[in-house]
């Protein structure tokens, strides 16, 4: 048997069984909102104290299937706590049980932060998770990369957080949500936020989130869990169509996004939409000098989960016609740990083919991140 | 090549368009407003539509995001139907010069006359 051992944490990633695995989207949380006590200000720490607060999750509009989160019934580590809260269990659990290489964190409901109508308040938490991020989890394992958590409310602020926790070693991308707290992504009020992302060399990471303050507008947030998800892509058709024809990569050439949890069989028809009304309206948007759906596959990158799971030979074959008509380059594995929709990697894509798979699981991650290849032989995490 | 006289100059106003037919050929002529004369086929690559009906106008450049340039005004022919626009000096799309072309051809003022060469 050859293995990669890294030399700081012991962490070995097994070669000659399963596929080494990197999962762009992990959720840490900490024991309790306590933890955080310590990074926040004196004020922040007493009001949020006197106030009660229960983390981010607990202010979205309710649904009996979020109530604890949206948590694995058994992602809770034997000592208690929130799932997720406890790095030894995430390993036993998840990272060595399905050979990671690197998890990409993203701290729990922190991507509803940007829901909070009070920027002070989302400011200060988004800087206390990162501070937590780093003593709890990046010190303690090599192979885990993090997030800048960040308010987005206030681009000026945030960008500070990012200059702040940005050059981290370990940090790898910046966490936002898909829904944006005024108008699309593609405004340029967030430019400051895409500025400090390419200054930092960071990827910028959309989660599946909540629309902000009070309203529920339109039909894609819905009555239901399942009607919730089948409509998030909805809102990440609009911000993508947004962020393309706001223009945001013609004047941020090295910036990367990753959309996670939205899904993507939808995505061919939004490249072949958007490429046709940019041909057409090109006078409109003279910015956007290359067809949308090539600026898609040179600068966006989605994540699988929740993988749309085939019920049969045929129907497989339909997801990977999907995945080639967007590019098979720009998919990463995504696992969504602790929550419930979890997909376990081997097992969701059990009857896709091996290099498929080689590609998905961790060759597509290594170029998004530059993290080094766990199948070099001389590559430590 | 044949020559065919199509109008006098004075028919085509300064800045407008007029549609001829040439044996089979369906041509719209240009008169810029620099006196210039360019003449493309009247048949827009994408679905169909007459060119002729279109209008001229200029191209929207930009330099940078939300810095937009108007340029060469009057050059480009905006097809009626789906606003694909074409470059009337060399008959290249402005979405892509390179691949999305209309024919061109030449046409002269000669002893005040409009005349295609097709
Ligand atoms: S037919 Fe000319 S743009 Fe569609």
């Amino acid at each position: 048997m050859s293995t990669l051992v890294n030399k700081k944490d012991q962490k070995v990633v097994n070669r000659s069984k399963k596929i080494p695995v990197i999962d762009c989207d992990v959720h840490p949380n900490p024991k309790s909102y306590e933890d955080l006590n310590p990074y926040l200000s004196e004020y922040w720490r007493d009001f949020l104290a006197d106030c009660k607060w229960k983390g981010v999750f607990p202010n979205i509009p309710a649904m009996a299937i979020v109530a604890n989160a949206g948590h694995r019934m058994d992602s809770i580590p034997p000592e208690g706590g929130l799932g997720c809260s406890s790095l030894d269990f995430y390993r036993e659990q998840v990272a060595d049980r399905y050979n990671y290489a690197n998890s990409i964190l993203f701290p729990d409901s922190t991507f509803m932060l940007s829901a909070s109508p009070q920027h002070e308040m989302a400011t200060a938490i988004a800087s206390a998770y990162n501070d937590w991020q780093i003593d709890h989890w990046l010190s303690k394992d090599s192979s885990l990369r993090g997030s800048v958590v960040i308010a987005s409310q206030d681009p000026e602020m945030a960008a500070r957080e990012i200059d702040r926790v940005g050059s981290h070693p370990q940090m790898a991308q910046v966490g936002l949500s898909i829904h944006s707290p005024y108008g699309g992504w593609g405004d340029n009020r967030y430019y400051p936020i895409w500025k400090a992302a390419v200054r930092h060399g960071l990827v910028c990471t959309f989660h599946v989130s909540v629309p902000g303050g009070v309203f529920r507008p339109g039909p894609n947030y819905g009555n239901y869990y399942p009607e919730f998800q089948t409509n998030n892509g909805l809102t990440y058709q609009a911000q993508i169509s947004s962020i393309i024809f706001g223009g945001v990569f013609e004047k941020f050439t090295k910036l990367r996004m990753l959309f996670v949890e939205g899904g993507f069989a939808w995505l061919p028809s939004v490249m072949y939409t958007m490429d046709t009304h940019w041909r057409n309206l090109k006078r409109e948007v003279p910015w956007v000098k290359r067809p949308p759906s090539q600026v898609v596959r040179e600068h966006m990158w989605f994540g699988t989960q929740p993988m749309i799971e085939p019920e049969s030979h045929e129907d497989e074959k339909h997801v990977l016609d999907i995945m080639k008509m967007v590019g098979l380059n720009n998919f990463v594995f995504t696992s969504d740990y602790p929550h419930w929709e979890f997909d376990a990697p081997h097992a969701a894509f059990a009857r896709f083919p091996k290099e498929f798979k080689h590609q998905i699981f961790y060759k597509n991650a290594v170029d998004l991140f530059g993290l080094p290849n766990p199948m070099d032989t001389n590559g430590t995490n | 090549m044949e020559r065919n006289v199509l109008c006098k100059k004075s028919e085509i106003p300064l800045g407008e368009s007029k549609v001829f037919q040439v044996r089979r050929l369906s041509v719209v002529v240009v008169r810029k407003e620099n006196e210039q004369f360019y003449a493309v086929r009247n048949f827009c690559p994408h679905q169909g539509a007459e060119l002729g009906k279109g209008v001229l106008r200029g191209a929207a450049r930009a330099n940078d995001v939300k810095d937009v340039c108007y340029e060469k005004p009057g050059s480009f022919l905006y097809c009626p139907w789906h606003h694909w626009s074409f470059d009337v000096e060399n008959g290249c799309s402005m979405h892509d010069p390179e691949n999305t072309k209309i024919k061109t051809y030449d046409v002269k003022v000669e002893n005040d006359e409009v005349v295609l060469y097709a």
